[in-house]
């Protein structure tokens, strides 16, 4: 035998042990066997919808619970005022929507809502709705085992952060979850497959990522290369696919142009690209360590806006999983290169966009265990005999953590009010305010209590007279000066003024009588923590 | 024939008939074999997809008599694509005809119905109501350079047709003459540049205890259309809150 015959015949065995090795961790060739009695319980496929209907249902009551306990804060409240003051999907797509650095999506499917009704359980409702037909899908077509699919249905990311958060990031999560679910090898729905992308672009910039990613997978499930005479290749497209991808590609556009605001913003600032870098890049890891893997201490008030709470305590830990947990997400898609390669760029995306972009939170920064949680969904999908042990292992982790945060979330969602601006908006609604007009020192945090009234308020900040604010740069920020010579002017057209501050507030004694009216017990988000004052000009003036 | 030759020629011909029946019994458990597996890839789309399948399995005919033994799960992949095209496509051209035929008849109905219309002047009217910006009186603040202060007729072909100087509260009263009932106001910013200093932007009109906000606009526009709802008035104002010099191209005013 000659030395490279033996070569070959080497490499192939070293080959092929090593597959061997890593075939129970990447995945082994499925066999047609009888299955074992107790196969219900871990079954991955269903054939019907009972399952999917026997628990989306008590999802859908904890979520309608969740919702009565949750008072929206102004990031919720601000979509839902600018759609149902619209008049019409024109009017959203080009009117103060656009500082906002957001795909209208989210807003269309408000506008659509508004259109029934203009209070605030019309924007609940909207959110419930979609996260319940998410999770519908998702027990009906994630390939994972009952107990998983479960476990990660009621987890703090999807039924907490993207189902009782009334967010655009609820129809991204719909989007993709409505894209996996087409994706059947056998039969092929690209046209829907289109319109699960197209929804999933225009619910925010991190969807247009998640977008571009599923639209890989999309054209290589559609895409095959064939050889030629002559030893030539050609790559082929599906009609359908390619007309797809044509549309998607014009939505992500389309997107990205309706995110980018007249002027730079607080809320979308422009690009940074110097950002990026080793300590950037170390702080994005550890997000994701935050958000695959959550942790929450029970009682504890700040559980939503500081995922890091239990982290913090242990910085060795956190920095070993800033790096292993990455890699074993990346291992877990190996048996579908597609799908590796996407995840790769996805986080690459979402690395980009946290540190030029926009830092974001938890909402944001959960895009790339979305991301890893379809794409293990599609792998499963579209390499059916390729089932192993790792993904069910590392989603099992990740599930356990998610239902720890969750379990805390729903404690203290129960026990403390989120936002205290339903309390100011009940006290606005009283008899002796509810012809007074509302003053605002600071527009940012008037949504939230604007949006459970239907009355406009005085800024300070701008001349606009509004429910709710726009981000453009026009804005000047209101010093106490501005805010009692803004008072004083104001005070000349009307007797008296509702005066709403997120501290409190000591006006001249020798020109204001001022009376605190009240002021809310500190909740959950503890900067709407609001006081309410009913402000007047003294008689000698 | 001598009898031990024949007996080995039946015990040959036996032999080749059994190998022969081995060799098919391999091929079909090797057929069945990727067709279990295709099915496990098809159970999850349940009944239908397995009708489908088998379906799909009877058409070809037994797959391993044909020359290509390629029974992969793409290949019976497009077969049931195939299949499925087959089936839905005269539904299909049945429901373009009908769908052609439906926008057809419409557009024929809705096209006479409109020139009976036209025809009728208060209908035309309604349809296409009157500008009463074009024969309005108005009146700004002020007025900078050549540009006038008063005039008849509230638009231009101009980028602009009045110019305000700086100063706190610039505005534009619009005087129609009589008592209308305003639904629709368009306005069209100034095309050349300078568009944001026309936000925000007030629609009011006059009342006994002064200007009432209609509509204000917040955020870049070319043109907006303001609803007003049906207000009856006989003044409008175009106001712009705050210190700047206001400047547009067109205000049309619709009943």
């Amino acid at each position: 035998m000659r030395p490279a015959e033996l070569l070959v015949k080497a490499l192939r065995l070293v080959s092929k042990g090593l597959l061997a090795c890593s075939s129970w961790l990447l995945g082994v060739p499925a066999r047609v066997r009888r299955l074992p009695r107790w196969a219900w319980l871990s079954r991955s496929d269903e054939s019907n919808w009972r399952f999917a209907w026997l628990f989306t249902l008590p999802y859908v009551a904890y979520l309608i619970w969740a919702h009565a306990h949750h008072v929206p804060w102004r990031d919720e409240a601000h979509p839902w005022i600018v759609a149902r003051q619209a008049e019409g999907f024109w009017d959203v797509l080009m009117g103060d929507r656009r500082y906002d650095g957001h795909p209208p999506g989210w807003y269309w499917a408000l506008y659509i809502s508004s259109c029934f009704t203009s209070e605030v359980w019309g924007m609940h409702a909207t959110t419930v709705l979609l996260s319940s037909v998410s999770m519908l899908l998702f027990l009906r077509w994630a390939p994972f085992p009952r107990p998983l699919r479960l476990m990660l249905g009621a987890g703090y990311m999807l039924a907490y952060e993207y189902g009782v958060m009334s967010r655009n990031y609820t129809l991204g999560v719909l989007g993709a979850f409505a894209f996996a679910s087409c994706l059947r090898p056998l039969r092929p729905r690209t046209l829907l497959m289109a319109c699960a992308l197209i929804m999933l672009a225009l619910s925010s910039v991190y969807g247009v990522v998640m977008a571009l990613c599923l639209l890989m997978v999309l054209l290589a499930e559609s895409t095959r290369l064939a050889s030629a005479r002559g030893g030539t290749w050609a790559l082929l497209v599906e009609r359908r696919a390619a007309i797809a991808a044509a549309v998607v590609l014009g939505t992500i556009v389309f997107s990205l142009w309706a995110s980018h605001p007249p002027d730079p913003n607080p809320g979308a600032p422009g690009i940074r690209l110097e950002n990026i870098n080793a300590d950037g890049m170390k702080h994005f890891f550890h997000r994701i360590v935050w958000t695959v893997l959550p942790l929450r201490i029970d009682g504890d008030a700040s559980f939503w806006y500081a995922p890091e709470q239990v982290w913090r305590n242990y910085p060795q830990l956190l920095e070993w999983l800033a790096v292993a947990l990455p890699v074993v997400m990346a291992l877990c898609l190996v048996a579908s290169p597609v799908e590796l390669v996407v995840f790769c760029l996805g986080v690459v995306g979402f690395s980009v966009l946290q540190l030029a972009v926009y830092a974001g939170g938890v909402r944001h920064w959960t895009h790339t265990y979305l991301l890893f949680l379809v794409l293990c969904w599609t792998l499963r999908r579209r390499k059916p005999l390729r089932r192993g042990w790792l993904i069910p292992t590392v989603l099992t982790v990740a599930g356990a953590f998610n239902l720890q945060a969750e379990w805390v979330a729903a404690r203290t969602a129960s026990k403390y009010e989120f936002s205290g601006a339903a309390e100011v908006a009940a006290r606005l609604d009283q008899p002796d305010l509810a012809q007074v007009p509302i003053f605002g020192t600071s527009d940012w945090a008037m949504p939230a209590i604007m949006v459970h009234l239907s009355r406009d308020y005085l800024s300070c900040e701008t001349e606009e007279v509004n429910q709710t604010l726009v981000f453009h740069s026009r804005r000047v920020q209101c010093s106490p000066k501005d805010v009692f010579r803004r008072l004083e002017q104001l005070l000349e057209r009307y007797d008296a003024l509702a005066v709403i501050t997120a501290g409190p507030l000591y006006p001249p004694r020798s020109r204001f009588k001022s009376q605190l009216l009240l002021q809310t017990h500190t909740p959950t988000l503890t900067v709407e923590n609001f006081y309410l004052y009913r402000v007047e000009l003294k008689p000698d003036n | 024939m001598v009898p031990d030759v024949e007996a080995k020629q039946q015990a040959g011909s036996t032999l080749r008939e059994n190998l022969h029946l081995v060799a098919r019994w391999r091929t079909l458990h090797q057929v069945q074999a990727r067709a279990d597996r295709a099915a496990l890839t098809l159970r999850d789309d349940g009944q239908r997809a397995r009708r489908l399948y088998l379906y799909v399995l009877k058409e070809c005919g037994q797959p391993w008599a044909a020359e290509d033994r390629q029974t992969t799960t793409e290949s019976l992949g497009r077969s049931a694509r195939r299949a499925l095209q087959t089936l839905i496509r005269p539904l299909k051209r049945a429901l373009l005809r009908r769908i052609l035929l439906t926008v057809v008849g419409a557009v024929v109905i809705c096209g006479a119905g409109l020139l009976v219309a036209l025809s009728i002047p208060s209908a035309r009217a309604w349809l296409f109501p009157p500008d009463l910006g074009r024969t309005a009186q108005w009146r700004v603040t002020s007025a900078m350079g050549g540009n006038g202060k008063t005039g008849v007729g509230a638009g231009s072909d101009a980028p602009i047709f009045f110019h305000t100087v700086q100063e706190n509260n610039p505005h534009i009263d619009l005087d129609f003459g009589k008592v209308v009932s305003v639904r629709r106001v368009v306005i069209e910013n100034r095309s050349d540049c300078c568009g944001e200093r026309a936000l925000p932007l007030n629609v009011e009109v006059m009342e006994a205890d002064g200007p009432r906000l209609l509509c204000q606009r917040r955020s870049p526009f070319q043109s907006w259309t303001c609803n007003t709802g049906g207000v009856r008035t006989r003044t409008l104002r175009i106001r712009r809150p705050g210190p700047t010099m206001l400047h547009l191209r067109r205000i049309e005013v619709y009943e």
